[in-house]
C-alpha cells in the first residue's frame, strides 16, 4: 500500500452474499430472495472521495477514488465485485486542476476531463482500470481557483448527444459546443457570480479575511416547445434566452426579459409595509413560458405588481408590442399557475390572492392560534385568452397553531424532521412490485415485493424539487376534484400527525411483511441509498456507516 | 457623478437656536458603494471619499472636502478604478508628494496611484507582485483595505492577503520587501466537489487538503454533499488576521493574536515587528475562545492609561426560542505586567434576547461611558394579558477604572404587538449633537425619517440628579436617510456630531452648525 495515500483502512471484503450472510435466513422457498455481491470498504478520512461511474464501458458503475495526489479506479467485475486493489494512480497534471467525468466520445465510457491552469482542457481514457496519458481537447482561458476541484463543466448543451464544454469567466460562461471537426467558437452567456468577501479590521483580534465565490450554472430548457433545449441564463437584472434554431444555439440572446426595467417602479424590498407583509411577495416578478393557444411556439405570461400580461408566441419574441391580454388583480397577487383544471387541452390560469396580514397579527400568532386565508381563482382558457371573470372560486386556509410551539426544538419541527430521518427506501425491481430496504439497528433488511405505489412526497423527492408541482400535488389537485366553492383547511398544528415522509410510509408498509434479506452492518450511524449500479433499471444498495474507526462503505450489487 | 448640494437649514428649530443642521447630502448617478471620512491630504480637514459605480459601469472614487458647514459638491479629486482592482486604501507611499496615495490591490500585485495627478499615465506604480486572496475583481464591489501603518522611514508599511498567508510589505532602500507577517497562519481553502486544496507545499509540490469535519471526511460520495447542481464551481479561502494596533501604548503598532489558548503579542519597537512574540499569556477561564458563538470582543483604552483594554460581550441564548437569554459584559484592563487580568475587573449581567453595547463619551466628563441597549421579550406568565416587548436604554458612567455598577440612565419603553414596528429603528447614542456637552440619540426609522432625542440632566436640591432621554424628539428632519446605515461623526471639526446615512443613491449628511442660525 502506498503510504502517501494514507489509506489506512481499506478493507476490501469482496464476497458473493447469498441471502444468509448473518442473522436469520430468508425462507428458502422464496424465489424473490435477493442475492448480492457485496464489497465492504473501511475508508480512512484521508482517502479522498468516491464517485460511481462507468469508466470502462461495460455498463457497470466503477468506483473512482479521488485522492489528493490523483485518481485511482476499482472497476466492477462481471460478478458485481469491486477490485480488491485499485489501479495505478493518475496524477493531477497541475496544482490548478478542475476535473469532471463525462462520456466525451459517445462510447458509453466516462472519460476523466480536466481543465488545467485556466488554459487547457484535457481528457484521459481509462484502460484496464487506469486513466492514461491525457490528450488535449481544447485551449480555453477561464477563471479557475487554485487547487484541485470537481467542477461540472461538461454538459450536452445543444442536445446532439455529444458533451460540450463550459468554461467560466468571472461574470460569463463560455460555451464550447462540440462539432465533428472539434469545438466551435464559444458562445458567451452572462451570469452573476455569488461572491462574499471580508476585508477584516485591524482594530479587532481574530478577524477573518476571506473570499467565497460560487459560479452558478445556467438553465437548459425547451422554452419554445420545439423539442430542443434552449439556453436560459439568469442574472438579477435580466433573463437571456438563446433559442435553438436550425441546429444552432445563437451567440446573442434571441430575446431578453428585462427584470430591472419591469421592476423599476415597484416598491423596493427595503420598503416593507408592516401593515401588509404579503405585499412584498405581490410585487415580485414571475414569468412562465407555456402553450396557451395550442399554436407553436409557446407563449409568455408575465406577472408583476398585480398585473398579468400574456404575449402569444412570446417564447421566441419576448414582450414585443402590446400584450395579447392584460388582467388586473386586486389585493395581494401572490402566485399564479397555468394548469389543466377543467379537462380541456389548454391550461387554465389560476391565481392565488392573499389577505392583508400586518406585523402585529403575526406577533399575536406567537401566543394565540389563528387562520390565514388565500383565495384561489381559476380563469377559463378560451383559445389563448382567459375569461374576464373566474369560473371557480376556492379558498385555501392555513390553521396556525401558537407559533411558539413551533419555535422550540422539541416542537412540531422536530416531529416532522424525525419522519424524514427514517431510512426506509424503495428498491426498484426490473419488473413487478418493488422491494423495501430498511435498517433496524445495525441490520440491513429487505422486504420483498411489498412497496406501495409512490406517495406524493416520494414523487416530489424523487428528482428535481419543483414548488409548483409540490403545491399542485398537496393542495390543488384536491380542489380540482371538488370544484367551484370548495375550501381546503390545512392545519399546520397537526402536521406531525400526517404521514408524509417516504421513509415512514415505506416502513409502515413493510411492517409484518417477511424479510427476504438480512445483512449485518458495522456498528455506527448508517445512511442508506438505493442506486442503479449495473444499468439494468433495478436498485442496488449503498450503506455508509460512520463507525468508530472511520467511515465504512458497504455496496450491495444485486445479481440477476 | 452628478453631485447635488442641497443647502438649507433643515432642522425644525426649537427655541434655543444654538445648533442647527445643514443638509449637505451628496447624490450620485449610478450606485453608491462605499464612503469613508479621512484627511487624505493632511490639511487638517476631513475629506469624504465616495466610491460609486458610474452609469458607464466603472467604479469611481470622488473626494469631497468638508469646509465648515459646506461640503464641496464638485469633487476636488477623482479617479477611476481599473477593472482588476479588488481593494484600496490610503497610504503614505511617496513622501515627496503632498498627501497620501491610493494603495491599490489586484489579484496579482500592489500598486500606488497619486490623486494629485490626473489619469494613470506616469502615475501608476507597481510596488510588488503577489498572488492575492481576492482573485475575482467585481464591477460592482471594492474592498477598503485598512492594514496600513507607519514605518520608521516615513513610507507606510502594510499587510497584504496572499495565497501564502498574510504578508508584510516594507520599503527598503530601493525595493519593497515582502515577508511573512510574524505569527500569521496558512490560509484555509474549501472548494467545489469537496476536494479543496491548500496552495503549495513548502517544497513547491502539489498539496491538496480534503474537506473534513472534525477530522473525518464529511461525504464519501461526490454528489451526496449539500451543494446542488445549480452551482458549477465554488471556492472559498480565508486567512485569520491579527489586530494591528498600538496595544501597549508605546506609539508603535503591535500584532495581537487571540488563539484558542493564549493571547500573543509581537510588539513593535519603532524598527518593525520582531519575528518572535514578545509576550504570551494563557487565556483565563473566564475568557471565551475566539470562535465561541455569541461572543465578541473589542479593544479600547477604557481607563485612558494609553494601553488598550478589552470589552468582552458574551451572549448565551435561552434553550427556549421565545425567551430571553443572558448577556455578560466583561471589562478587562491591561496593566503593566498583565495583558489580561486574573479576574475580570468588572462584570455586568443582563437578561435580554438582544443587547448592544458601545463605549462613548456620554455625560460630558473625561471618562468613557458604557452605553447599553437591551431588548427583552415578554415573560411567559405575562403573555396571558398580551405581548409586551421592552426596549431599555442605559448608560453606565465611566469611573476611570471601568464603569459605575449601576446605570446612570435607565429608560425603558414598552411596545405591544401593534406598536412593534416602532421598535424597528436604527439608533446611535454616542456623540453630542445639541451642543450641551451630553451625547444625544439619533434615530432613523423604516421610512428613513431622522430624529434626534437629547439626553436631559436635571439636578435638584431634594431630588438629586436625574437623567432621561427626551420622549419627544428635539429635532426631526425633512431629509431622509436609510434605516440600513447610520453613522454619527464630527465631519466638520466643530465638536458636534454630524449625521451620515448611506443609501444606493447617495449619502445623506446633516452637518451641525453651532452658534445660531445662519
Amino acid at each position: 500500500m502506498n503510504p502517501h495515500l494514507l489509506i489506512a483502512g481499506w478493507l476490501v471484503l469482496s464476497y458473493p452474499l447469498t441471502s444468509k450472510p448473518e442473522g436469520p435466513a430468508p425462507a428458502p422457498q422464496d424465489q424473490d430472495a435477493p442475492v448480492f455481491s457485496t464489497t465492504v470498504l473501511a475508508v480512512d478520512g484521508e482517502l479522498g472521495e468516491l464517485i460511481l461511474a462507468d469508466v470502462d464501458g461495460d455498463g457497470d458503475r466503477d468506483l473512482v477514488q479521488i485522492h489528493k495526489e490523483g485518481v485511482r479506479v476499482r472497476p466492477m467485475d462481471s460478478a458485481g465485485h469491486y477490485a480488491e486493489k485499485p489501479g495505478a494512480l493518475f496524477p493531477w497534471p497541475s496544482q490548478r486542476t478542475a476535473w469532471d467525468l463525462a462520456d466525451m466520445n459517445g462510447d458509453q465510457r466516462q472519460e476523466l476531463v480536466l481543465f488545467v491552469d485556466g488554459a487547457r482542457v484535457l481528457q484521459s481514457h481509462c484502460v484496464d482500470g487506469v486513466f492514461g496519458e491525457p490528450e488535449e481537447l481544447l485551449k480555453a482561458t477561464g477563471w479557475q481557483p487554485l487547487g484541485v476541484h470537481h467542477m461540472r463543466f461538461t454538459r450536452d448543451i445543444d442536445g446532439d448527444g455529444q458533451m460540450d464544454i463550459t468554461i467560466p469567466l468571472p461574470s460569463a460562461h463560455q460555451l464550447f459546443l462540440r462539432r465533428e471537426q472539434g469545438f466551435a467558437k464559444p458562445l458567451t452567456i452572462k451570469y452573476r457570480p455569488l461572491v462574499d468577501q471580508s476585508f477584516g479590521d485591524p482594530n479587532l483580534p481574530h478577524m477573518s479575511i476571506s473570499q467565497t465565490v460560487s459560479a452558478p450554472w445556467f438553465g437548459l430548457k425547451d422554452v419554445d416547445g420545439d423539442g430542443h433545449k434552449d439556453v436560459v441564463s439568469n442574472t438579477d437584472e435580466e433573463v437571456a434566452f438563446h433559442i435553438f434554431r436550425q441546429g444552432v444555439i445563437p451567440a446573442d440572446p434571441t430575446w431578453i426579459l428585462d427584470i430591472a426595467a419591469l421592476t423599476r417602479d415597484l416598491p423596493d424590498e427595503k420598503d416593507l409595509d408592516l401593515e401588509n407583509l404579503l405585499a412584498i411577495i405581490s410585487h415580485r416578478l414571475e414569468w412562465r413560458l407555456v402553450d396557451l393557444d395550442g399554436i407553436a411556439p409557446h407563449d409568455l405570461i408575465v406577472s408583476v405588481g398585480g398585473k398579468i400580461r400574456t404575449w402569444l408566441g412570446g417564447s421566441v419574441g419576448g414582450m414585443k408590442g402590446d400584450p395579447d391580454q392584460l388582467l388586473l388583480a386586486a389585493g395581494n397577487l401572490l402566485w399564479f399557475f397555468t394548469r389543466q383544471v377543467e379537462g380541456s387541452p389548454l391550461p387554465e390560469l389560476q391565481i392565488v390572492r392573499g389577505e392583508k396580514i400586518g406585523l402585529g397579527r403575526i406577533i399575536r400568532y406567537l401566543i394565540l392560534p389563528g387562520k390565514i386565508t388565500f383565495d384561489l381563482f381559476t380563469y377559463r382558457n378560451e383559445a389563448g385568452r382567459f375569461s374576464e371573470r373566474p369560473i371557480r372560486r376556492n379558498k385555501i386556509q392555513f390553521g396556525i397553531p401558537r407559533l411558539m410551539t413551533l419555535l422550540d426544538d422539541d416542537g412540531l419541527g422536530s416531529a416532522v424532521e424525525d419522519q424524514f430521518k427514517i431510512p426506509a427506501r424503495r428498491m426498484h425491481r426490473t419488473s413487478g412490485i418493488d422491494d423495501i430496504a430498511d435498517l433496524a439497528g445495525h441490520e440491513l433488511r429487505i422486504y420483498g415485493r411489498c412497496a406501495p405505489p409512490a406517495s406524493n412526497t416520494e414523487k416530489i423527492l424523487d428528482g428535481t424539487f419543483e414548488m409548483d408541482r409540490f403545491i399542485e400535488l398537496f393542495l390543488l389537485e384536491d380542489l380540482d376534484r371538488r370544484g367551484d366553492g370548495a375550501n381546503t383547511l390545512l392545519d399546520l398544528g397537526s402536521l406531525a400527525t400526517y404521514e408524509f415522509s417516504p421513509g415512514l410510509i415505506l416502513r409502515r408498509t413493510a411492517k409484518d411483511k417477511p424479510i427476504t434479506f438480512r445483512a449485518q452492518l458495522p456498528e455506527g450511524k448508517h445512511r442508506l441509498a438505493c442506486r442503479d449500479l449495473t444499468g439494468n433499471g433495478g436498485s442496488d444498495l449503498i450503506v455508509v456507516t460512520d463507525a468508530k474507526q472511520g467511515k465504512v462503505v458497504s455496496i450491495f450489487v444485486r445479481r440477476p | 457623478m452628478i453631485a447635488l448640494l442641497a443647502l438649507g437649514l433643515v432642522g425644525m428649530g426649537d427655541s434655543t437656536g444654538e445648533v442647527t443642521f445643514v443638509d449637505a447630502s451628496l447624490a450620485v448617478s449610478g450606485e453608491l458603494l462605499f464612503w469613508e471620512a479621512q484627511d487624505w491630504d493632511r490639511d487638517g480637514q476631513i475629506d469624504l471619499l465616495l466610491v460609486s459605480v458610474a452609469p458607464s459601469g466603472r467604479r469611481v472614487l470622488h473626494v469631497h472636502p468638508v469646509h465648515g458647514q459646506t461640503i464641496e459638491a464638485k469633487p476636488s479629486h477623482s479617479m477611476e478604478f481599473l477593472g482588476d482592482v479588488t481593494a484600496f486604501g490610503l497610504a503614505e507611499l511617496r513622501p515627496t508628494e503632498p498627501g497620501r496615495e491610493v494603495l491599490l490591490l489586484s489579484p496579482t500585485g500592489a500598486w500606488s496611484y497619486s490623486l494629485n495627478k490626473p489619469g494613470y499615465r506616469g502615475n501608476i506604480t507597481q510596488l510588488f507582485k503577489f498572488e492575492g486572496v481576492f482573485d475575482l475583481p467585481l464591477a460592482e464591489r471594492i474592498g477598503w483595505w485598512e492594514y496600513i501603518g507607519p514605518a520608521p522611514n516615513g513610507i507606510d508599511q502594510f499587510l497584504v492577503p496572499s495565497l501564502a498567508g498574510l504578508l508584510r510589505a516594507r520599503k527598503t532602500s530601493n525595493a519593497w520587501d515582502l515577508s511573512a507577517t510574524p505569527g500569521a497562519s496558512q490560509p484555509k481553502r474549501i472548494g467545489t466537489g469537496s476536494l479543496p486544496s491548500t496552495p503549495r507545499s513548502a517544497t513547491g509540490g502539489l498539496r491538496v487538503a480534503l474537506e473534513v469535519e472534525g477530522g473525518k471526511l464529511r461525504h464519501p460520495f461526490i454528489g451526496e454533499s449539500s451543494q446542488g447542481f445549480s452551482t458549477m464551481a465554488r471556492d472559498s479561502i480565508s486567512l485569520e488576521a491579527p489586530a494591528w494596533v498600538d496595544f501597549d501604548g508605546d506609539g508603535d503598532r503591535d500584532l495581537l493574536y487571540l488563539t484558542k489558548n493564549e493571547l500573543v503579542i509581537y510588539e513593535g519597537d519603532g524598527n518593525g515587528t520582531p519575528q518572535e512574540p514578545i509576550r504570551r499569556e494563557p487565556l483565563p477561564d473566564y475568557m471565551p475562545k475566539p470562535d465561541t458563538k455569541g461572543a465578541s470582543l473589542r479593544l479600547l483604552d477604557i481607563n485612558r492609561d494609553g494601553r488598550l483594554d478589552f470589552l468582552v460581550q458574551i451572549h448565551k441564548s435561552s434553550k427556549s426560542t421565545f425567551s430571553n437569554g443572558s448577556t455578560r459584559l466583561l471589562v478587562l484592563l491591561q496593566s503593566k505586567t498583565r495583558m489580561l487580568p486574573a479576574k475580570p475587573n468588572q462584570t455586568l449581567s443582563f437578561a435580554a434576547t438582544n443587547l448592544s453595547a458601545e463605549v462613548a463619551y456620554i455625560n460630558g466628563d473625561e471618562h468613557l461611558d458604557l452605553v447599553v441597549e437591551q431588548f427583552e421579550l415578554p415573560k411567559l406568565t405575562a403573555m396571558v394579558t398580551g405581548l409586551e416587548f421592552t426596549l431599555t436604554h442605559m448608560f453606565y458612567a465611566g469611573t476611570g477604572r471601568g464603569f459605575e455598577p449601576q446605570p446612570t440612565l435607565r429608560q425603558a419603553s414598552k411596545y405591544d404587538e401593534e406598536e412593534v414596528q416602532d421598535l424597528i429603528v436604527n439608533r446611535s447614542f454616542r456623540m453630542d449633537l445639541s451642543g450641551d456637552g451630553l451625547a444625544d440619540m439619533v434615530e432613523i426609522d423604516l421610512q428613513g425619517r431622522i430624529a434626534i432625542r437629547r439626553l436631559i440632566k436635571k439636578s435638584g436640591f431634594f431630588s438629586g440628579t436625574t437623567w432621561s432621554l427626551e420622549r419627544v424628539p428635539w429635532k426631526r428632519f425633512d431629509t431622509v436617510g436609510s434605516i440600513q446605515d447610520l453613522d454619527v461623526r464630527d465631519l466638520n471639526g466643530d465638536g458636534q456630531g454630524d449625521v451620515i446615512s448611506l443609501s444606493d443613491t447617495g449619502l445623506t449628511i446633516l452637518l451641525s452648525s453651532k452658534g445660531g442660525r445662519q
